[in-house]
């Protein structure tokens, strides 16, 4: 007796497109329904051997083994690419250091050149150098047009006294040197304002002393001053003592 | 002359250094590997790459390039993991394989849409020197068929599909390079059958 069939032809299609080609992989249930179905319908039979055959095409894998040529030649693409990096860091580095060298053209070392050169530092006694490229020609075009505007080392000391002038450093020295020179002005002429007062007063009492002699030794007779007669008010008063005899 | 015997002797013994080296660099499973990849160890990272060479040349052809396209895919991936390692972070969400995968999937596709592409699907032949002749054009022609009826797919269809028949990647992992869920994968594999069913009944 003929089994009762489950699924359908276009149930069965839709579960290959659910499940996949490879009956294995279906729900056991369906499987077992499935093969009722391939059994009875040839059909069905013939879809599922022509969708195995593609499967196992797609699943083929025609690449032979040991590609180690290949692996070999991404490792060499590695280095290359890596030393192109490293070239690339070593050109950004010097140039950096050739800007700073067109701002300060001091003479300096040539550490700038081993940085660059390939030179064997080995034992051998002969040491050769391979000057690169940046090596080749330290100068940069901007250093040029700086060396053309400022020849610091022509003018030597008085380039860079004149330059410190203009720094901070110089302006709080001059602002300093100034407050010292007025504050040594200031008590020179408070010294003088007080000497020219004591001698002021010094000579007004000279002075006072003298108008107050002239009266007695025009009293004493034999000559004539040219105060005589006229007698400050106040020292009218001041008289010698006895026996004291005026100069 | 005992100078080059000591030479000997010890090349030999830095040889079989290496050798041990190597076999237990082979032993160790991705994560330490990519571990001492980011570190710049080379020696590492060659272990990954003969391991997953195959894989990436695989799916390059699935996609339809050539042997030399498929190879220059695989070399340029390697190269920019490489130089990018240090781009690789374990706890991204992805393992390192389907990273891989991945990146070799975007490069086939810039590759495919550059205007001087051509498809060498057909270009291909199958060597097999077991086959017959009759046997081999047969086979040729039904692989043709099928490529003919794969190329008539989404991109999506076509990726899915590859990757799903690649016998070095679990239902997961495909899902995982293209960025999807397993069932949402699941439904466009559906599709992509149906598709690639009809097609070849028109082919």
């Amino acid at each position: 007796m003929k089994k009762r069939c489950a699924v359908t032809i276009e149930r069965f299609e839709e579960l290959l497109d659910q499940y996949g080609w490879d009956l294995a992989s279906w729900p056991e249930a369906l499987r077992r329904d499935a093969n009722v179905l391939i059994a009875q319908d040839a059909q069905a039979a013939e879809l599922l051997r022509s969708l195995r055959s593609v499967e196992d095409f797609l699943a083929d894998d025609p690449l032979p083994m040991g590609k180690h040529k290949a692996i070999d030649d991404i490792f060499a693409a590695i280095e290359a690419e890596e030393n192109k990096q490293l070239d690339a860091s070593v050109a950004a580095s010097a140039a950096e250091s050739l800007s700073s060298l067109a701002i300060d053209n001091r003479p300096r070392s040539r550490a700038h050149l081993a940085m660059t050169s390939a030179a064997p530092t080995g034992e051998s006694p002969v040491r050769k150098t391979y000057p690169t490229q940046f090596a080749k020609s330290p100068v940069h075009s901007a250093l040029t047009l700086d060396s053309a505007k400022y020849s610091g080392r022509a003018n030597g000391a008085l380039h860079i006294v004149g330059r410190r002038m203009f720094s901070g450093v110089g302006m709080a020295v001059c602002v300093l040197a100034g407050f010292v020179f007025g504050v040594m002005m200031t008590v020179q002429e408070g010294q003088h304002v007080t000497a020219q007062a004591g001698e002021i007063e010094l000579l007004d009492l000279v002075e006072n002393h003298l108008y107050a002699v002239d009266p007695m030794t025009a009293n004493q007779g034999s000559g004539q001053s040219k105060n005589q007669g006229v007698v400050p008010p106040g020292f009218s008063e001041i008289r010698p003592a006895q026996g004291e005899q005026p100069q | 002359m005992s100078v080059g015997l000591r030479g000997a002797v010890s090349t030999s013994s830095d040889t079989s250094e290496i050798v041990s080296a190597n076999e237990v660099l082979n032993d160790l499973d991705d994560n330490s590997l990519v571990a001492r990849m980011v570190q710049g160890e080379k020696r590492a990272y060659r272990v990954i790459v003969e391991r997953y060479y195959r894989g990436i040349i695989g799916i390059a052809r699935r996609m339809g390039l050539t042997g030399g396209d498929a190879e220059d895919v695989a070399q340029d991936v390697f190269v920019r993991v490489w130089l990018h390692r240090d781009k690789w972070r374990a706890d991204g969400g992805a393992t390192f394989k389907t990273w891989l995968y991945r990146v070799a999937m975007n490069r086939v596709i810039d590759i495919k849409r550059k205007p001087q592409f051509v498809d060498g699907a057909e270009l291909d032949e199958v060597p097999d020197g077991a086959m017959s002749a009759v046997d081999r054009l047969a086979q040729h022609q039904e692989f043709k068929r099928l490529r003919a009826a794969i190329k008539k797919l989404s991109d999506q269809q076509q990726i899915a599909i590859n990757l799903f028949y690649d016998r070095e990647l679990s239902n997961q992992e495909a899902a995982s390079i293209m960025g999807v869920s397993v069932n949402a994968m699941e439904s466009l594999l559906k599709r992509a059958r149906k598709r690639l069913r009809e097609e070849l009944k028109t082919v």
